[in-house]
């Protein structure tokens, strides 16, 4: 004889046990909904350093082209931070209402990383992949813009490898591959050649 | 008997009943547990058809028990659809034959007739779904092909018939040889004592009953046919390896040690790609593999939907209709044409690399869309000067493998923006490190198109495509005789 405490006890665990594994489900999935949307103030660091012209290079949709401007920022002494600070301020610039070049909000640079001097690994946020929009163009225009912004600061980078998230990516968005390194000189012609249509 | 009341202590229970009650619940607990844990792990159920124009595969839907697959991807590979949802009518226009099924009703209407369904059709999600017991009868008089149902493995052959491969068993030194009429690219898999085989896109079936060989190598062949695809074991006695010859038609399964000295053959994806199709474009006359070959990738597909070009309207979409529609107008020039994607399937962009260098393309054409910006734009590969190389036939890294075929890239894209000039579409040309074109050993570009003006809808435009479609076969027809040169 099992007693009718024991039996509504069991029943309760089965319920409960049911109700955490749904909760379970659903909270993975609104973690996965979630995950992208990091905010922009965690990934900027704060800078130090004196106030100089940064050489950035702007994409402009509107035309296909890639060009240069100089803007004012705070410049770090340090060559890798001063590259990053200007590619934290090339997306920002991105990011704003009527950009030439809209990229998701929360798109920012982690880290830039010089190996050997001659070669440059920078890590971007998730957001800038996964929210990017999808086309050969518009990948393109953002890969060229970052690596002439990158060149400009770190002159001596011969070749780029970008990171998301501190992991490799076969593409950007489903078109540009960024798992292999990209060659400055070769973008650099290609900036040219586009500027010249 | 058991009863229960609202008031008292304990709940008199049949004494025998209690504990399979709550066995059957515990059960029950450990079925939902185990199945919120693994998720879905079951296989997707699939159906393979295999026509004269093309081989593609269909994901079932399965709902009470009933197989449906979906009426889009079952036409959209055989011929010119239009289909409109009205209410709970879609109607359909296939090839100038107008159909009309109605949600919940095994009533349809085909032509002037009337089709009884297997069950009642189903719509879902805006999505038509067709009972797969009717799959076979409506397409063959859709096509006015017969069909050839292999009903437990899913498989239905359109027009074409299953394919028998020769087996020969050879000795000293062993080896299986197994034989195709055509270029067969099936999923191999080397375990532990066996070789398997799947050929998924090609009308392969089994040779005969299953064979065992008294053979100091190969033990036994068998061949079962299985959710849409047909797989070849071979168990083996002593370790060995599979290898491709005859440009692709013939499988060799040999010993491991004689396979490693022999001519280096062609890499094959681990996971098995959907191949180009078997068979479904003419050879050209007196040639056993074409000199001159095109190989159209219709980028994105599957889960990989590219750019959502509007609402409805996804760039996969437009790629596979844009890739049917160069590879009739290259047939019509007399260039033979190899389609690496067919239907809405997913396919590794190192897949459709290996795919292209496999079959010896002279010309690989990857093909996007893009709602953004104006005109059509060709690409091609972005390689440092220092990977410059002109030996193709030395082996390359695979990052720069395109880097020897630059030289004939390049005319490609300028030819094929003249040809678009001429018909006034705006072409601009570029290089870009466009996935997977470095990897490519033919001349290679990607083509993205974009609207005119501001209706991104045009790019789904017969008149549009049409006129792409032409520019682009006239641009490869008038290089081919410089690539054939350089080949």
């Amino acid at each position: 004889m099992i007693s009718r405490n024991l039996q509504i006890a069991v029943l309760l665990l089965i319920f409960a046990a049911l109700c955490m594994g749904f909760y379970a489900v659903y909270l993975k999935h609104r973690a996965e909904e979630l995950g992208g949307n990091e905010p922009l103030s965690e990934m900027a660091p704060p800078v130090s350093g004196r106030s100089g012209e940064a050489d950035l290079w702007l994409a402009d949709d509107s035309d296909g082209t890639v060009r240069e401007r100089a803007v004012q920022v705070t410049l770090p002494a340090e060559p890798a931070m001063r590259a990053q600070q200007a590619l934290h301020t090339l997306l920002a610039g991105y990011a704003e209402k009527g950009s030439t070049h809209p990229l998701p909000a929360g798109s920012d640079v982690r880290g830039v990383y010089l190996v050997d001097q001659t070669s440059a690994v920078v890590d971007f946020s998730r957001v800038l992949a996964e929210k990017h929009r999808s086309g050969i163009q518009a990948e393109q225009l953002t890969v060229f813009s970052i690596v002439q912004t990158l060149s400009t600061a770190l002159p001596r980078i011969t070749r780029v490898k970008f990171l998301v998230d501190g992991q490799e990516r076969p593409t950007l968005a489903g078109h540009v591959d960024i798992e292999d390194w990209i060659d400055v000189a070769a973008v650099a012609q290609a900036v040219r050649a586009l500027d010249a249509k | 008997m058991t009863t229960c009341g609202i008031h008292g202590g304990t709940l008199p229970l049949n004494s025998g009943r209690a504990p399979r009650t709550l066995a059957w619940m515990a059960l029950l607990l450990v079925v939902v547990l185990s199945g919120l844990a693994s998720g879905p792990s079951a296989e997707q159920r699939r159906l393979a058809i295999y026509s004269p124009s093309s081989s593609y595969t269909v994901d079932l839907l399965t709902e009470g028990g009933t197989d449906y697959a979906g009426i889009v991807d079952l036409l959209d590979p055989l011929g010119h659809l239009e289909a409109t949802l009205a209410g709970n009518r879609l109607r359909i226009r296939f090839n100038n034959l107008s159909c009309e099924f109605q949600d919940g009703s095994r009533e349809a209407r085909v032509g002037s007739s009337r089709l009884d369904l297997a069950t009642n059709f189903v719509v879902l999600n805006q999505h038509g779904y067709l009972p797969l017991a009717s799959v076979p009868g409506l397409l063959a008089r859709l096509t006015g092909q017969p069909a050839e149902w292999h009903a437990t493995a899913r498989r239905l052959f359109l027009g074409v018939q299953p394919v028998k491969p020769r087996v020969e068993l050879q000795k000293n030194p062993s080896r299986l040889v197994l034989s195709f009429p055509g270029v067969v690219n099936p999923g191999l898999a080397v375990e532990h004592g066996l070789v398997r085989l799947t050929f998924l896109h090609e009308p392969v079936i089994a040779p005969g009953a299953d064979s065992t060989y008294a053979d100091p190598l190969i033990a036994s062949l068998s061949v079962a046919e299985t959710n849409g695809a047909a797989e070849f074991t071979i168990r083996l006695q002593a370790p060995a390896a599979a290898r491709f010859t005859d440009s692709g038609h013939t499988i060799v399964i040999g010993a491991a040690v004689e396979q490693a000295t022999a001519p280096p053959q062609r890499v094959r994806p681990e996971t098995p790609p959907p191949s180009p199709d078997f068979e479904s474009r003419p050879p050209v006359p007196g040639a056993s593999h074409p000199r001159f070959m095109v190989v159209i990738d219709a980028a994105h597909g599957g889960d990989d939907a590219g750019d959502q070009i509007t609402p409805k309207l996804a760039e996969k979409t437009v790629t596979l209709s844009l890739a049917h529609r160069l590879a009739r107008e290259l047939e019509q020039r007399g260039i033979p044409v190899t389609l690496i994607r067919t239907a809405d399937v997913a396919i590794a962009l190192d897949a459709r690399a290996n795919i292209a260098n496999g079959s010896r393309a002279s010309i690989y054409i990857t093909l996007h869309a893009s709602s953004l910006g104006r005109g059509t734009r060709i690409y091609t590969a972005l390689l440092p000067a220092s990977a410059a190389q002109t030996d193709r036939h030395a082996f390359a890294p695979w990052e720069t493998a395109q880097s020897a075929w630059l030289d004939s890239s390049r005319p490609l894209a300028e030819s094929l923006q003249r040809s678009l000039s001429t018909r006034s579409v705006e072409t601009t040309l570029s290089a870009a490190p466009v996935a997977p074109l470095n990897h490519l050993t033919s001349a290679a570009v990607a083509v993205e198109c974009a609207p005119s003006g501001d209706n991104p809808g045009q790019l789904a435009s017969n008149r549009y495509q049409q006129a792409v479609a032409a520019a682009l076969a006239e641009g490869v027809a008038n290089l081919r005789e410089r690539l054939e040169g350089t080949q």
